[in-house]
């Protein structure tokens, strides 16, 4: 088995925060919310696309969001997705969250300004 | 556990919950999925990602649509966007569906997504409210074609009615509690359709599919309705009703198990229709049988049989007349007041302690099934019970209580110790005074009951 590289260990964790924080602008269908997240970090990173619809299912089971059909701008009907009020308050525990740990790592790695 | 504060408990958690999930409406109400008229026309091998995903999902079939539709929408867009890149289709094909991973995968952990305790909680409570609503409604639709069908059959089938009144001996003569046997299978019926629905809304709610949440749900249901049967549902009982009340909790298995995800045949009309009328005709037929032929009355005509009394530990009576004569019953569910006018007063005067007995009896040899006249059970050599005579003017009453012993067919005697300090029998010397009674009780009860 192939074992998975490290920018996949370290974006699973995120993919929740990454999906919460494109959805804080609008809505979005699936495939806008991986383009989305690709744009803003440069072209850096990208949730995977397989792990990125169990993310969302899993952050709309948890009542994070929700998800309508509605007919899109490319023609067929698109599943979007829209932040909910218990999913902003998600959004701002994992932006906490992921501060104090970016901020650990960073101190611990001895990150020049965090030490 | 006392009934009243299991169903307090019960009821208060069952409000509890759907208390709780009225909060959180948005996520936990199932929505509606309607297929996109016209799905993306994508190539082979994403078609058959798609069928693969499928088939591997373990999720209800409304969730299984809406998440192949919309993987479909992805993998066209992420093909379309691929090729923009300079490849051919059939290599965008192949990047798309590297980058979303193995169908088994994906699927796995789709199913672990949608599938969370807060939606098995909701799906449990949904399931209970739906099953309270199929049994309602089931038992609600029996009874009203029942009372149709019986309204039919009483004004259409008047002879065969009274054929069958004069034919066929009486089913709660025999202490069968026909009227019980009956409800039974109302809630046969009724539980049926509760766990079906019940069945049903839990996987809708829960997403997970019904044959395999199934077998928990039909075992605690069984297991509830169970207990209720055997414990606590008070109800006339007999050897035919047993069964019929031990069914109730395998109808809901039943119910809950067989072919959950399809509607079943007797959800067609035409196949309905048919079936709702055999089914009802022959209820109807059992209610006619234990109502009509029951309310017949009895005859001694045509027999005749010897009486003895050998096996009874008290000696033979002084006169060959009865002091006192049976004048008057009255019948609750399980117990029976007898009432003797007194024809001697000066004789019995000479008597004390007097009593009545009730003795297991059966049905005098070779006569007909209706007639009510039996004699003492030889097998045994003692009454079932003796309760003190109560002599109020010119009559004796006593209370009997029958509510532990199997056997529905009793003789009563009147007995008195005379002078000499023997007692001798001074009422039912002909014949004993015989009447029936109905065992009333728990299931358990019948089952370790004396006969």
């Amino acid at each position: 088995m192939r074992r998975p590289s490290i920018r996949t260990q370290l974006l699973k964790g995120t993919t929740p925060l990454l999906i919460l924080t494109v959805l804080r602008d609008g809505e979005l269908y699936g495939y806008e919310i991986a383009q989305r997240i690709r744009e803003r970090s440069g072209g850096a990173f990208a949730p995977s696309e397989g792990a990125l619809y169990p993310a969302l299912h899993a952050l709309e089971a948890e009542g994070a969001l929700t998800a309508a059909w509605r007919e899109s701008d490319r023609g067929p009907s698109r599943r979007y997705y829209r932040i909910t009020p218990q999913g902003g308050a998600t959004l701002a525990e994992h932006e906490r969250a992921w501060a104090e740990f970016s901020t650990g790592v960073g101190k611990a790695i001895g990150e020049p300004g965090r030490g | 556990m006392d009934s009243a504060l299991l169903i307090l408990v019960f009821g208060g958690s069952l409000v509890a919950v759907l208390l709780w999930l009225a909060r959180h409406p948005s996520d936990d109400l199932p929505h509606r999925f309607e297929p996109p008229s016209m799905p993306p026309a994508l190539p082979v091998a994403a078609e058959d990602f798609l069928a693969t995903l499928d088939r591997t999902l373990e999720l209800p079939e409304l969730d299984r649509a809406e998440i192949r539709a919309e993987l479909a929408a992805h993998l066209e867009d992420s093909i379309a966007s691929i090729e923009t890149e300079g490849l051919d289709e059939e290599r965008a094909t192949r990047e798309a569906l590297a980058r979303l991973g193995s169908p088994e995968e994906l699927a796995r952990q789709l199913e672990a997504a949608r599938r969370t305790t807060r939606r098995l909680l909701a799906g449990a409570a949904g399931g209970v409210f739906q099953a309270g609503v199929g049994a309602i409604r089931g038992y609600l639709a029996g009874t009203l074609a029942l009372f149709l069908v019986w309204v039919f059959v009483a004004t259409a089938l008047k002879p065969a009615i009274d054929f069958a009144a004069s034919h066929l001996p009486s089913i709660d003569q025999q202490g069968l509690a026909s009227s019980s046997a009956i409800g039974g299978l109302l809630w046969i019926v009724a539980v049926f359709a509760a766990g079906r629905r019940s069945i049903r809304e839990l996987a809708r709610r829960s997403r997970w599919p019904a044959r395999l949440v199934g077998r928990w749900w039909a075992l605690a249901g069984f297991a509830f309705l169970g207990w209720l049967v055997l414990f606590e549902n008070t109800a006339e009982q007999s050897w035919l009703v047993v069964p019929i009340e031990l069914a109730i909790p395998v109808a809901f298995g039943a119910g809950a198990l067989w072919r959950p995800d399809r509607d079943l045949p007797l959800a067609r009309a035409q196949v309905r229709g048919s079936v709702a009328i055999v089914a009802i005709v022959g209820l109807v037929g059992l209610m006619l049988v234990g109502m009509e032929v029951g309310a017949r009355g009895s005859s001694d005509d045509g027999y005749a049989y010897q009486y003895s009394t050998t096996a009874m530990d008290f000696v033979a009576p002084p006169t060959s007349e009865s002091l006192a004569r049976l004048s008057g019953e009255t019948y609750g569910v399980s117990w029976l007041q007898s009432t003797w006018t007194v024809e001697d007063a000066t004789a019995l005067s000479l008597y004390h302690d007097l009593r009545f007995e009730a003795w297991r009896a059966d049905r005098v040899p070779g006569a007909p099934d209706w007639v009510l006249d039996f004699l003492p059970d030889p097998r045994y050599a003692t009454p079932y019970a003796v309760e003190p005579a109560t002599l109020d003017g010119t009559e004796l009453t006593a209370s009997f209580e029958f509510d532990h012993s199997r056997t529905t067919r009793w003789a009563i005697f009147l007995t008195g110790v005379g002078p000499d300090g023997v007692r001798y029998r001074l009422g039912g010397l002909d014949a004993p005074e015989s009447t029936t009674s109905t065992f009333c009780g728990t299931v358990w009860d019948w089952l370790t009951a004396s006969d």
